[in-house]
């Protein structure tokens, strides 16, 4: 039985690793490859001639093309404001939107409310529409508030995204706690802000950790917004740099250099956070009211 | 002053206070903005706006040829799409819970499609399945598997390709959620089930499924949500194309409004695609529920 | 030579040679002075503009795009914080720029295109520039600078008569390049097509020599200016602008089921279904197109001329060196691809702030203000693109030229194109974008033969019809 189980599970995890790993092993090829070995039919598995230069110059330093023989110099786009300020922006919206969703998860999945289920539709509702249609009335908003061109927009615009769905996925994740363990807690003296702060957040750590790691991502990757609210400003964050990359000549190389540059902050946090959505701790209410 | 007793209710909206706050202001005003666009005919490059009440969704259904296309290719990619990342997801948690050596680092791995972007996504595909230079077709034809370079983006099966693309992209983030609800199930019904022995699928439908019925439509849900939705990687990954067969209702709404200007009628598409969405979120919800 | 010791040099002859030198270092030292680079003399009580000017671009090079402000500002001796701003815009830049016009945001300078030009000039967004006069700011009269364009430009960026802008670059879209080594191995140097016929001809015949895959790569890939073009210039080259549209505004359209525009799209079909051309063009944006060309597996490919620069360059293409384009014998090739650098018509200015704005622009689609086309050439050596007619004659563009292209001649050769190059009429009337929308969906149905040639070019003809009444 157990030597089958094992068989399962390397070969899951090989066609796993297979799956996952596959383009992004490509993009790691582009990314060290001159521009005219990226075009090569049938592709090259492996760069022949190696090199730094789209690393070096979507940095914003001159690099030498050993194809042509002269020393290209950068390229141009904002790509180190773009990691840090899509590295800012995220953190900010992830902070942000587990202090409110989280709260704001227990009351939906915990109390008894009146127009409970309402709210609950006009959450899933606002996000049905697609972002294409309320592009223009943001803009125009955007624009008149002094929105637009700064971090502080755009932290507000993805709190727009993220708290709504956060909230909607927390509610589950609470509903689905043991109820005993916060009754003990309030038998035992907490008052209610006490039970939720000392009892029930540390057990949902797993699911608050998730959403914490979900905002980010969402935040870090999002694209329209950040391209309307930010682009050609100084405030620009990574995905419009990369998406002007590809607009006009594409600069294959150089845009799959950025993104993997981009991948290092995502890759972090993903460290940084799985370990808490690992570790689930039933929480005992005796020990925290000894304290 | 915390300590004075509130009831249920109060405290629930106490809490509740900056959501609801941020729900009406941010997404209420775009929401009825958006409707009313829909019900003119204000297209910036012929400088019209105009109230035009429902001529837009009646052009729509009855005197569009694309309507209907466009249709059938949102419904076979979001069900697709939806299907596919979910059971992906669902095998990828299932596979993580088991304990395992360099589980963790696996986990991490797994999780790197989340992290790039549609767009980057996009991107990243549109090369990796190119005809001449891309890395799959130059695999299959230097191991002599096939003997030109195949085309994948084709008309019947570009949008299969697509859905692919999707779901390599999300299913890490139904993986986790579903992961994270695999981990709270109390191990002694395990345990229980080993003196029991039960086998592999009894435990999946007696003791897993249970847990993971609600986590399971949340994900559904949301997966169906961001596949409806999609546009961003239809206009990167093919464009509508070829000619028109991945030209899914959110690529439409966003070519209409800013390629062709007219966005009384990209609003209109737009709340057809809420319809819709709508409509097969609440099957999927049911299908679900009455699994016992 | 040294002498060796026991020569005493005379006390005279030490002396004459220390004035030698000294004379030597003296004179030297005057004409390296004057031969440096002219200093700029800022002008002691010079006026700088009152804010910022501004100016939106697209993705493309943008790094060049900001030296060439960089200078501009140096020129000027205009102070870090009135610096220009050059704003890099992505997506469609028409579309983006003209959000950006329409929400009143402050831009001094953007591209236009000739479509674009009709609805902003007529929303009163940019300004003509007919009458721009020399003054101690301005550098030239607009008199002087327009007898010095390409009369295509003129034609097509004039509403109503009056000007819109100075040419950023003029360009032939729907060359023929070709593929020097890949035609030699041929057997085929040299033998030019001097039709669209002829080429699809040529074309038969290289297929069966089995020496690479596709011997065609057309301009049918999935953009604005992909396939929809592609079939535009291939009618017009063959009969003229009649042959699609009308004479007169609002140039409706010409052709129909069973004209010269169903011969072209049964011709496409033909070199489809022959299996002439590779089939994931339909999907493949403007960078795959070129990385396509640049592998080196084609024969030939329709491309704008300036990719000569691209495709010659050994950091991009496999081909340097051996990329050439087809000369216009018996009709032209492709149709005129330009851009030109549009005054907007700012809200917030103030004094003079008009008249460095009117710098500006003559600094980048003229001369700058020392006679020198140095925006001009800039953008014909990195990357080959054209202006006026003056450049290209410049002996250091063509020696640079010279040496990375296949020969020499080919300078003339893209010269002689862009002198008969046509513009569709059709570009001139606001409606025209609506309908390359349509036609970019429409057109590659015809190929995959999802509808039929002839359902097609109706759609084609009667949404021109429908479009071009309305307005």
């Amino acid at each position: 039985m157990v030597n089958k189980k094992k068989i399962v599970i390397i070969i899951g995890c090989f066609l796993l690793i297979l799956w996952t790993l596959t383009p992004i092993y490509w993009l790691f090829n582009i990314s060290f490859m001159y521009h005219a070995e990226a075009y090569t039919s049938p592709a090259h598995f492996f760069p022949e001639k190696p090199t730094l230069s789209n690393y070096l110059r979507s940095l914003g330093f001159s690099a030498y093309n050993e194809l042509s023989g002269q020393v290209e110099g950068p390229a141009g786009y904002p790509v180190k404001e773009g990691l840090i300020n899509s590295a800012i922006v995220a953190i900010a919206v992830a902070i942000i939107t587990v202090i409110i969703a989280s709260p704001a998860g227990y009351v939906m999945g915990r109390l008894r409310l009146p127009h409970k289920n309402l709210l609950l539709l006009l959450l899933l509702g606002s996000r049905t529409l697609p972002p294409v249609a309320v592009l223009i009335p943001f803009y125009v908003i955007g624009l008149k508030l002094g929105l637009v061109g700064n971090i502080f927009g755009l932290i507000i615009m993805h709190l727009s995204i993220t708290i709504p769905l956060m909230t909607w996925i927390l509610m589950g994740f609470f509903a689905s706690l043991p109820i005993e363990v916060e009754r003990a807690s309030r038998i035992d003296g907490c008052n209610r802000l006490q039970s939720l702060l000392y009892v029930v957040f540390p057990m949902a750590l797993p699911g608050i950790a998730a959403i914490g790691l979900l905002s980010f991502l969402i935040s870090y990757n999002e694209f329209l917004f950040a391209w309307i609210f930010t682009q050609g400003t100084p405030a620009v964050t990574l995905q419009p740099v990369l998406a002007s990359m590809w607009f006009m000549i594409g600069e294959l190389n150089i845009m799959a250099a950025a993104n993997v540059m981009g991948l290092i902050v995502p890759i972090i946090i993903c460290i940084l956070f799985q370990k808490y959505i690992m570790k689930l701790r039933i929480v005992d209410p005796v020990s925290i009211v000894i304290r | 002053m915390f300590t004075k007793r509130l009831t249920d209710t109060q405290f629930g909206l106490l809490l509740l206070l900056p959501l609801i706050f941020l729900l009406f202001f941010l997404n209420g005003y775009p929401l009825v903005y958006s409707f009313w666009l829909s019900l003119t005919n204000y297209d910036i490059s012929r400088g019209t706006s105009d109230f035009i009440g429902f001529l837009n969704y009646y052009n729509l259904f009855f005197n569009d040829p694309y309507f209907l296309n466009s249709l059938r290719v949102t419904l076979h990619f979001a069900i697709e799409a939806t299907i596919i990342s979910t059971l992906l997801g669902l095998g990828i948690a299932l596979l993580l819970n088991e304990n395992f050596r360099g589980r963790g680092l696996i986990r991490t791995l797994v999780l790197l499609p989340w992290a790039f972007s549609t767009y980057a996504v996009a991107t990243l595909f549109r090369y990796f399945l190119a005809q001449n230079v891309g890395f799959l077709s130059s695999l299959l034809y230097s191991l002599g598997l096939t003997k030109e370079m195949i085309n994948f983006l084709t008309v019947e099966h570009a949008i299969d390709f697509v859905a692919l693309a999707f779901a390599w992209n999300i299913a890490p983030l139904g993986a986790f959620f579903l992961l994270a609800n695999l981990q709270v199930i109390p191990e002694d019904l395990f345990r229980q089930a080993k003196i029991d022995r039960a086998n592999v699928f009894q435990r999946f439908r007696y003791i897993i499924l249970p847990f993971l019925k609600h986590p399971l439509i949340v994900i559904l849900i949301l997966n169906n949500l961001f596949s409806v939705t999609e546009a961003t990687l239809i206009l990167i990954l093919t464009g509508g194309g070829p000619g028109v067969s991945t030209q899914v209702l959110s690529y439409w709404a966003f070519a209409q409004s800013f390629i062709n200007y007219s966005f009384g009628y990209g609003a209109a598409i737009s709340w057809v695609l809420v319809l819709i969405a709508t409509i097969i979120g609440l099957i999927y919800f049911f299908i679900v529920t009455k699994l016992k | 030579m040294k002498k060796m010791s026991g020569e005493k040099i005379s006390r005279r002859r030490y002396l004459e040679l220390m004035a030698a030198t000294v004379g030597g270092l003296v004179i030297g030292g005057v004409v390296g002075y004057s031969l440096r680079k002219p200093e700029v003399i800022p002008l002691p009580s010079g006026p700088i503009p009152s804010h910022s000017m501004i100016m939106i671009i697209g993705g493309f090079r943008p790094d060049v795009v900001r030296e060439n402000i960089a200078e501009f500002d140096r020129e000027w001796n205009i102070p870090m914080d009135k610096r220009t701003e050059v704003q890099s815009l992505s997506g469609d830049l028409t579309v983006a720029t003209e959000t950006k016009l329409a929400a009143g945001a402050p831009v001094d300078i953007c591209y236009s295109y000739p479509y674009a030009t009709i609805t902003w000039s007529k929303a009163g967004w940019i300004l003509p520039i007919d009458d721009i006069k020399k003054t101690d700011i301005v550098p030239y009269d607009m008199s002087e600078i327009k007898g010095k364009l390409y009369p295509v430009v003129v034609d097509a960026y004039s509403v109503g008569g009056k000007l819109y802008g100075l040419p950023y670059y003029v360009s032939d879209y729907g060359c023929i390049l070709t593929n020097e080594e890949l035609l030699a191995k041929a057997g085929m140097s040299d033998d030019y097509p001097t039709t669209w016929k002829e080429l699809y001809e040529k074309v038969e015949v290289l297929a069966k020599k089995h020496i690479v895959d596709y011997p065609l790569l057309p301009s049918w890939y999935n953009e604005p200016f992909g396939i929809p073009w592609a079939f535009v210039l291939e009618v017009i080259n063959q009969g003229g602008n009649e042959a699609m549209w009308a004479k007169e505004y609002p140039y409706g359209p010409t052709f129909d089921v069973g004209t010269l525009a169903e011969e072209v799209l049964k011709d496409w079909k033909n070199a489809w279904d022959n299996g002439w051309v590779p089939k994931s063009i339909l999907t493949m944006k403007q960078t795959d197109f070129l990385g396509e060309f640049a592998t080196g597996k084609y024969f030939y490919q329709v491309n704008a001329e300036y990719y000569l620069g691209y495709m010659n360059d050994p950091a991009r293409s496999k081909i340097a060196g051996k990329c050439s384009i087809v000369p216009p014998k018996k009709q032209p090739w492709g149709l005129l691809d330009s851009a030109i650098y549009s005054l907007v018509n700012r809200k917030d200015r103030k004094d003079k702030d008009l008249e460095f704005a009117q710098a500006l622009l003559e600094f980048l689609g003229y001369k700058n203000r020392y006679g020198q086309y140095y925006v001009g050439k800039r953008w014909a050596i990195l990357e080959f693109l054209k202006t006026m007619p003056e450049v290209l004659e410049d002996p250091e563009v063509r020696a640079i030229w010279g040496a990375k292209l296949y020969r020499v001649e080919d300078l003339d050769t893209v010269n002689k194109l862009l002198s008969i190059v046509q513009i569709p009429l059709a570009w001139k009337a606001p409606w025209y974008t609506k309908w390359n929308t349509i036609a970019q969906s429409e057109l590659p149905l015809a190929l995959t033969g999802q509808k039929s040639i002839k359902e097609v070019i109706k759609t084609l003809r009667d949404k021109a019809e429908e479009l071009s009444k309305s307005g």
